[in-house]
């Protein structure tokens, strides 16, 4: 604030004018690391064959877009949502019950109910943000915590639909051991792929920056005539939706349905980590987050599973982060990458053009 | 000439401190008019009223003579009226060119092309001296360029009138002369004015009708010269020197926009500019 105001007609040419980052050989780094990525993640399973790595990627995927899901409202909003499980839940339930009541066979065709599960939990989400987002802050927090518990005691009381803590067996997948992942590997690729597209799409769109807007100051928003209830309610409604799908994948892989593992605790918390690990309101944030976190989450419940180590040792990382890299990794390599571009061409240029 | 802007017998009051009370005043169409009184009689309240962004409890605001009393900020801005902020507010992670498009969700989509094209933006950052940063988030900037920046967001919507709360406050002398220009410049395009402003070098420069408000109400008004000589308007910035520090209570209280401190620390700030 105190910055002394430069008057602003003899201001030097300022070559932050420009991003370096948005330099032509950049994007063309950009896209290649994309495409990358993605053949990579195509190539996997024909690589790894053997189903405890398989697991752990096809879990990584889901978090990936489970986790660009939460950003998608929350990273661009600013409302930190906790409740994002109530959205996995729905879509769980939703293809637990839609699969058993029309006594579907197991198999490829029930994926075609993803959607639809999807779908589901953005109905759900109509309601829950109309009422969560009258708030702000950090009231909006923890009323959406209140949700997520309030979906959970419903899981375990509302019977004809849950069955309660008997919980629901889903029709039995085909496949043999070996393979059992892969099916579910694939569809978890093609919902990550639909969240990373979504979470760019609105990155770029005047939409998005709506919702950046009012991350930054709402009320100034409004002031310029952001109808800002409407663009909350329709991120947080197609975070849902994503998250919904995720859930629906979820329920089917596990084979059944259980008011504690539809409705957890700590996949709110683990979503909200991952997406704050990678750089919070970033594209490739939360995919990087999963991509680091889900497989030490995995690792870590395996090798340390008594006594709720593995959690310990997973809030100390949370820990960490905050303390060393606030903004997350993907801002932070990113401003690294541009102080190291700045100092090569002032470098370059000599010290004439820097004055 | 025609009024622009009305405000006939506007009143606001929280609990029990009647920051609004019968107050009238009336702006010009094409003109520059400003709005002057001790702190805290009330005319951030006006603005916020007349804004949407408070509610008012009697009167009516009238813009070229329809009714927009209590309509939402943003119905307000689509009609025509801008407004920036006493503490200028923009959003700090946008660059500056964001900051400028975030405005097109408050215009017809049928101008969104001819209003918000990359190039118009970049100049109307030009227009307040700050293209060359036009990637920068807003953040970065010093206090007196986030309110060119202000102004411009304001700008790209074309609106009739613009409220400008307190321009000059807390920027330095360089500056102030450049709003100064700017705001004159725009004038001759036809954009009319309402500027809040404790520096009176810069009103009485500015303006050609000055409004005088103390405790929520209109006292007096005339051009700079009659303003200045006019004794009810000499009473209300020497005589009440207790009474004013009752009023400023009232407009903590009525802060909407900001935490106290920030509040104080804008005071601190304007008041080292307009001495």
């Amino acid at each position: 604030m105190t910055v002394a105001d430069a008057p602003v007609a003899q201001q030097a040419p300022d070559d932050r004018g420009t991003d370096p980052l948005s330099a032509p050989g950049f994007r063309l780094a950009r896209r290649s690391v994309v495409v990358l990525a993605l053949l990579c993640a195509v190539g996997f399973p024909f690589v790894f064959t053997n189903p405890a790595t398989t697991s752990i990627a096809f879990f990584t995927l889901l978090y990936a877009a489970a986790a660009s899901a939460w950003n998608l409202f929350s990273g661009y909003s600013g409302y930190m949502a906790l409740g994002n499980a109530v959205f996995y839940g729905s879509g769980a339930y939703f293809m637990a019950d839609v699969t058993t009541h029309l006594n579907e066979r197991g198999g490829t065709m029930i994926f075609a109910w993803v959607p639809a599960a999807g779908l589901f939990a953005g109905l759900v989400a109509v309601p829950v943000g109309w009422l969560a987002l009258r708030t702000r802050r950090h009231t909006f927090v923890v009323v959406t915590i209140a949700i997520f518990f309030i979906f959970q005691l419903l899981a375990y009381n509302l019977q004809s639909v849950t069955h309660g803590s008997a919980g629901i067996e889903l029709p039995l997948p085909p496949w043999t051991a070996a393979t059992y992942n892969d099916p579910f590997y694939a569809a978890a690729l093609v919902v990550a792929v639909i969240a990373v597209i979504a979470s760019w799409a609105v990155r770029r769109s005047h939409f998005g920056l709506q919702l950046l807007a009012i991350r930054d100051d709402e009320d100034r928003a409004r002031g310029l005539g952001v109808r800002t209830g409407r663009v909350k309610l329709t991120a947080f409604v197609l975070s849902g939706v994503i998250t919904g799908m995720c859930g629906a994948i979820y329920a089917y892989y596990l084979g059944s349905v259980y008011p504690p593992f539809a409705f957890e605790a700590i996949f709110d918390l683990t979503v909200a980590l991952m997406a704050f690990l990678g750089g919070l309101g970033t594209v490739a944030g939360p995919v990087v987050g999963a991509l680091l976190l889900e497989p030490l989450q995995q690792y870590l419940t395996l090798q340390f599973t008594a006594a709720g180590l593995s959690l310990i040792l997973f809030g100390a990382l949370f820990l960490a982060v905050i303390g060393f890299l606030p903004q997350g990794i993907v801002p932070s390599l990113g401003q690294l990458l541009r102080r190291l571009l700045r100092w090569r061409r002032t470098a370059a240029s000599g010290p004439e053009a820097t004055r | 000439m025609t009024a622009l802007l009305e405000v006939c017998g506007l009143a606001k009051s929280y609990g029990g401190l009647q920051a609004l009370s019968e107050c009238s005043l009336s702006v010009e169409q094409g003109s520059i008019a400003g709005l002057i009184g001790p702190n805290g009689s009330g005319k951030t309240t006006l603005f916020n009223v007349v804004t949407g962004f408070e509610r008012a409890d009697a009167g009516s605001v009238l813009l070229d003579g329809r009714e927009i009393t209590n309509a939402p900020p943003g119905r307000i801005g689509a009609l025509g009226v801008g407004r920036t902020f006493q503490l200028t507010r923009v959003f700090g992670r946008l660059t500056l060119l964001e900051n400028l498009m975030v405005g097109r969700a408050g215009v017809p989509r049928s101008r969104h092309r001819e209003l918000y094209s990359d190039a118009r933006c970049l100049d109307l950052l030009d227009f307040v001296g700050l293209s060359g940063s036009a990637r920068v988030p807003a953040g970065e900037l010093s206090y007196g360029q986030r309110k060119m920046v202000e102004l411009a967001m304001v700008l790209a919507q074309e609106p009739r009138v613009i409220l400008l709360d307190e321009p000059a406050g807390g920027i330095n002398p360089l500056l102030i002369g450049q709003m100064g220009e700017r705001i004159r410049e725009l004038n001759r395009r036809g954009v009319t004015f309402l500027v809040v402003e404790h520096n009176m070098e810069f009103v009485m420069g500015l303006c050609e009708v000055v409004w005088v408000m103390e405790r929520g109400a209109v006292i007096a008004h005339g051009d700079p010269e009659q303003v200045r000589g006019d004794p009810r308007v000499l009473d209300a910035y020497l005589g009440g020197a207790v009474d004013d520090d009752a009023d400023d209570d009232v407009h903590d209280g009525d802060a909407t926009d900001a935490t106290d401190a920030d509040d104080e620390a804008g005071h601190g700030r304007r008041e080292g500019a307009a001495r």
